[in-house]
């Protein structure tokens, strides 16, 4: 039998437009058990490939070594061993954990024989029993979104959004007016940005005082600035 | 020494019931505690009575999570109750209701593609 042409079961999964072996980024939400049942690698959620998890869960029990404190955490739906890397004189900077309290901890995941682990970045106790239902409903969020963008062929138009949304160009803090000059701005594609003239002709019904107004607000927030002189404007984002 | 693991459903008070037998985990808040017997209400005004393993000491009106197996609709026998360290916690009642229910009924909540 030979066995060195590589894994034919290895599966692509990718979510378009994206490399198939592309290290992912972002935090997502999830239980124990998805992370328990998930195979080897990335932690990934209908394809889409994340750069860290977030869990909610009761510390079983502490074991302190002189490299590492491995935590036992528990949900409602499994057990993992998570551990956390001590550096020189880091065993005072250790977390502060209660035996039997929930915490919440950032990680990435680690396959060892068969067995997951999680490789703690950061654990914070929790005290508000709010914070763990806010988990439970992060987790049926992310789970059923990422299906769902999976579903839609993860089109363009369906920004996975489990975090704020950076897609549209909807900027909070301005009211009606400010938003349209703002598009204008936006929408100008030449080098040197949209002229005052020109948002003048555009918005003919503001009148010259409110317009620089407008202008002076939006360039002290910081979503425009003035490009080759101070008539010119173009969006920052 | 750790007790073994045991899978357990996020529930409250009206599913009580309907998981008679099995392990669950419900979100309360104490009424009154008497040795080994809490009294509290559930987050959707379930009147529920909790056999304890060891005296608790919690604070009337504070929120605990009892992981037990329910008897009957108003009965749990726990193994342990979890406490929260902050004070005078607004719980979010209705948020846990909607919780409860989708942790539920939702379909395959572990397939992963």
């Amino acid at each position: 039998m030979n066995d060195s042409f590589g894994d034919f079961n290895a599966t692509q999964t990718a979510p378009a437009g994206a490399a198939s072996n592309q290290k992912g980024e972002g935090i997502v939400p999830l239980f124990i058990k998805q992370i328990v049942d998930a195979p080897e690698g990335n932690i990934e959620l209908f394809g889409m490939q994340f750069g860290m998890a977030c869990l909610v869960a009761i510390v079983r029990n502490v074991e302190t070594s002189s490299t590492k404190i491995t935590y036992t955490l528990e949900d409602h739906s499994g057990r993992i061993d998570a551990h956390y890397w001590l550096e020189e004189g880091d065993a005072l900077k250790a977390p502060e954990v209660m035996l039997n309290n929930y915490v919440k901890v950032y990680g990435t995941t680690r396959s060892q024989a068969g067995q997951k682990s999680l490789m703690v970045f950061k654990l914070l106790p929790v005290l508000d029993p709010n914070e763990v239902c806010t988990h439970l409903l992060e987790a049926l969020n992310a789970r059923y979104k990422a299906e769902d963008y999976q579903n839609k062929g993860g089109s363009s138009a369906m920004v996975p959004d489990f975090t704020a949304s950076q897609s549209t160009a909807i900027v909070n803090g301005l009211d009606p007016k400010q938003q349209a000059v703002f598009q204008a701005i936006k929408s100008n594609m030449s080098e040197e940005g949209i002229n005052r003239k020109e948002l003048k002709a555009k918005f003919s019904h503001i009148s010259d005082s409110e317009l620089t107004n407008i202008l002076d607000f939006m360039i002290s927030e910081g979503h425009i600035y003035s490009s080759i002189d101070a008539d010119h404007f173009i969006c920052t984002m | 020494m750790m007790q073994p693991f045991d899978p357990r459903s996020i529930i409250n008070g009206s599913m009580m019931k309907q998981f008679a037998g099995q392990t669950v985990s419900i979100m309360v808040r104490v009424e009154s505690v008497a040795g080994s017997t809490l009294l509290a209400n559930s987050t959707d005004n379930q009147k529920l009575r909790i056999n304890l393993p060891t005296d608790l000491d919690a604070a009337q009106g504070a929120w605990v999570e009892v992981i037990g197996v329910p008897h009957g609709a108003d009965t749990i026998r726990a193994k342990e109750v979890i406490e929260f360290g902050g004070e005078d916690i607004d719980f979010d009642a209705d948020g846990y209701n909607g919780a409860a229910h989708l942790m539920n009924n939702v379909k395959s909540f572990y397939r992963s593609g």
